[in-house]
């Protein structure tokens, strides 16, 4: 009977039931207590279809668990488990509740065995995490709310209209591995493309985690995009047009974060750059490469959470993320920098370390299957990696100028949760048995060999050394209190200009277009008037030797044309 | 938000201790460069040392990695910095559409009121 209860269910439930309990740290409690059941219950279903029920004529199954699905799944159960606990002291009901049911809807989706499932899942995951920004409270976390779930929604509205065309192409919405072949399953992998931040797609992600608040942004960075992930590694497995999306995904951000004041900005464009790494891996599709997107998404989770969580927990003690504010926190939040500094080594992909042991299997993947170009440009995204998350991150926070602020450390709450995910960060670096025990096929790699760990320590430390030859030169960019212009310009500037042009044009030429032919109304009256009316040249009397004079003028004139006409 | 200027926070021993050590690599930055320095070299030492097996023709270059590592580092910065000239506009650029140049309030940090 166990085997049955969706883990979703357990959210779902559990989202209205903790509104019952008081709100303190018994409601906190129980809500952590949401993902532990939620594991539990995931642990002891058996791989296969399950809840599989007929609408309309099509299968939906409400849990389907293979071994892709099961990473996932227990991934986003531990993420939701360590932002509550990061959460644990927040008394604002929007985000508790807004927390589990995006967290659980996250959970469903990737349980679906079928494309309306996931659909509805997808939409949810949209509508339930927007709180998570507006909880700021601000008017410009209205609007950046708002940005967010146009363009959620709308990767959802995409994904449906694809579902559908799919549907009655093909009878079945079974979501399974598809081809990029037609308008169906090009809608498809559109919207999956729009929620993973596919680039030009991605602003998305930049605008609105900076905005959420210091935990909320916590509980973003673990789903949406690697729920997309998911999707993408379940539908469009060695689709190779996703190589060379995947490539340039993990270059392009590297630059913006290079120059990004706002720290937590700077993570959502790391976030971006190592979902390119995950989207490299899909799109070679060998085992060894699908099975390191998994353990990437799965590392990357973490490490990306303690990054955020140890921004939060600064945010939280100094009320701003913004590189030139801080520096020298080191004093006043050891423990968060230690932690900040496991995250930034984890995702730079130091030995011993999360990234080191699952970022290796993509690049050896694309290695192997000659994809040389694409190597070397994931080996150039490892480094701009180490540049904005290794370095920058923990260097602008915890050391450089000294910004004279002293704080109290993190609350316990947010100390726990940083600790245990730097443990997990530390303990898959050193031990990634388990984790490639539960990838989705038989995995024969040893990341730990002496090539491997001389190289990327070269790599790294040579690395590490440019910056600080930079910095002695004075040639790092100093951090400003500045906007950067990304893509999304085109949407919130431009295209609000050009339209509003197009319509102040359109405008016009309608003013010229009504006030013209008024004028040439008015213009025929006057002239009517003025020959018709009672003085006009033919409106008004005359006299009888007059009329007479014109009636024998007229009957010359007719008599003319008479005799000319024979 | 909660206590800036506010008299520095004693924490426990063991943290005092490590704090206390970091001060002093803060003030010695010469020190850490120079540590970094010598496990570079060691590093460089060791290119030389093992028997390599290139899965792409580019590894086997003598100093690759190392190469790599800060060329491709520097090329990022100074990339970086170019498109800083394009892109660069002031802090309420967006205003009032954005979080950009608002101060975090107390609902942001999560701080209680």
């Amino acid at each position: 009977m166990l085997a049955t209860i969706p883990p979703f269910l357990v959210y779902l439930i559990g989202a209205p039931l903790a509104l019952l309990i008081p709100n303190g740290s018994l409601r906190s409690a129980f809500m952590c207590l949401v993902p532990v059941v939620g594991i539990l219950l995931l642990l002891d279903i058996p791989y296969g279809d399950h809840l599989t029920t007929s609408i309309v004529g099509q299968s939906v199954t409400l849990l389907r668990v293979d071994s892709l699905s099961f990473v996932f799944g227990l991934i986003f159960n531990i993420a939701a488990f360590l932002a509550l606990v990061f959460a644990w002291h927040v008394r604002d009901a929007m985000q508790q509740v807004s927390t589990l049911l995006y967290a659980g809807s996250a959970v469903g989706a990737v349980f679906c065995g079928d494309l309306i499932s996931l659909f509805v899942f997808w939409e949810a995951t949209a509508i339930t995490s927007v709180f998570l920004i507006w909880a700021t409270r601000t008017e410009g976390s209205y609007h950046t709310g708002m940005r967010y779930l146009i363009i959620q929604v709308g990767s959802g509205v995409i994904l449906l209209s694809g579902v559908l065309i799919q549907a009655s192409q093909t009878g079945s919405v079974a979501f399974d591995a598809m081809k990029l072949d037609g308008l169906g399953t090009g809608l498809i992998f559109l919207a999956f493309g729009i929620k993973c931040a596919f680039p030009l797609l991605h602003n998305w992600l930049q605008d609105s985690y900076p905005a959420a608040t210091a935990t909320g942004t916590v509980t973003l960075s673990a789903f949406t995009t690697k729920l997309a992930v998911y999707a993408l590694a379940r539908g469009f497995p060695g689709t190779e047009v996703l190589i060379y999306i995947g490539a340039v995904m993990t270059v392009f951000p590297i630059f913006f974060a290079a120059v990004e004041n706002n720290l937590r900005k700077v993570l959502a464009y790391s976030l971006n750059n190592q979902l390119g790494f995950m989207v490299v891996g899909i799109g070679v599709g060998t085992p060894l490469a699908l099975n390191g997107t998994a353990a990437h998404a799965f590392c990357h989770i973490l490490y990306k959470a303690v990054l955020f969580m140890s921004m939060g927990a600064v945010l939280h003690r100094t009320g701003t993320t913004k590189a030139s504010e801080l520096g020298g926190l080191y004093r006043s939040m050891p423990i968060t920098m230690v932690c900040c500094v496991i995250g930034a080594a984890s995702i730079s992909a130091f030995p011993l370390f999360s990234g080191f042991v699952s970022k290796s299997l993509i690049q050896s993947a694309t290695a192997d299957t000659g994809h040389w170009i694409v190597w070397l440009v994931l080996l150039f995204a490892s480094v701009g990696v180490l540049e904005h998350s290794g370095i920058k991150i923990p260097y602008f926070t915890f050391f450089g100028h000294d910004s004279g602020i002293r704080c109290k450390e993190a609350p316990w709450n947010m100390v726990t949760a940083m600790v245990l995910t730097a443990a997990l960060c530390v303990g898959i670096g050193v031990y990634p048995a388990p984790l490639y025990a539960i990838l989705p096929f038989p995995v024969d790699y040893q990341p730990y060999t002496v090539a491997h760990v001389v190289t990327q320590l070269q790599m790294l430390l040579f690395a590490l050394l440019a910056f600080v030859f930079l910095m002695r030169k004075g040639l790092y960019p100093a951090e400003f209190r500045a906007t950067n212009l990304d893509f999304d310009w085109i949407y919130r500037r431009a295209l609000p200009v050009i339209i509003r042009g197009l319509g102040l044009g359109i405008d016009t030429v309608w003013s010229r277009l009504i006030g013209g032919s008024r004028a040439m109304v008015s213009a025929s009256i006057d002239a009517a008037s003025r020959n018709f009316g009672p003085y006009g040249i033919v409106g008004r009397t005359v006299r009888v030797g007059n009329g007479v004079a014109w009636v024998a003028v007229l009957l010359l004139v007719t008599l003319l044309v008479g005799y000319s006409a024979d | 938000m909660s206590d800036h200027p506010a008299s520095p926070i004693t924490p426990d021993r063991a943290t005092g201790r490590f704090v206390r050590m970091l001060d002093w690599l803060v003030a010695n930055p010469m020190r850490v460069i120079a540590g970094l320095a010598i496990v570079c070299g060691l590093l460089a030492v060791v290119d030389l040392l093992y028997e390599k097996h290139p899965s792409v023709p580019v590894e086997a270059l003598p100093f690759f990695y190392p190469v790599f590592g800060f060329v491709i580092y520097a090329l990022v910065i100074f990339g970086a910095k170019t498109l800083r000239l394009i892109i660069r506009r002031r802090e309420d650029y967006y205003a009032p559409y954005s979080i950009d140049a608002e101060t975090p309030n107390s609902h942001m940090t999560g701080e209680q009121r």
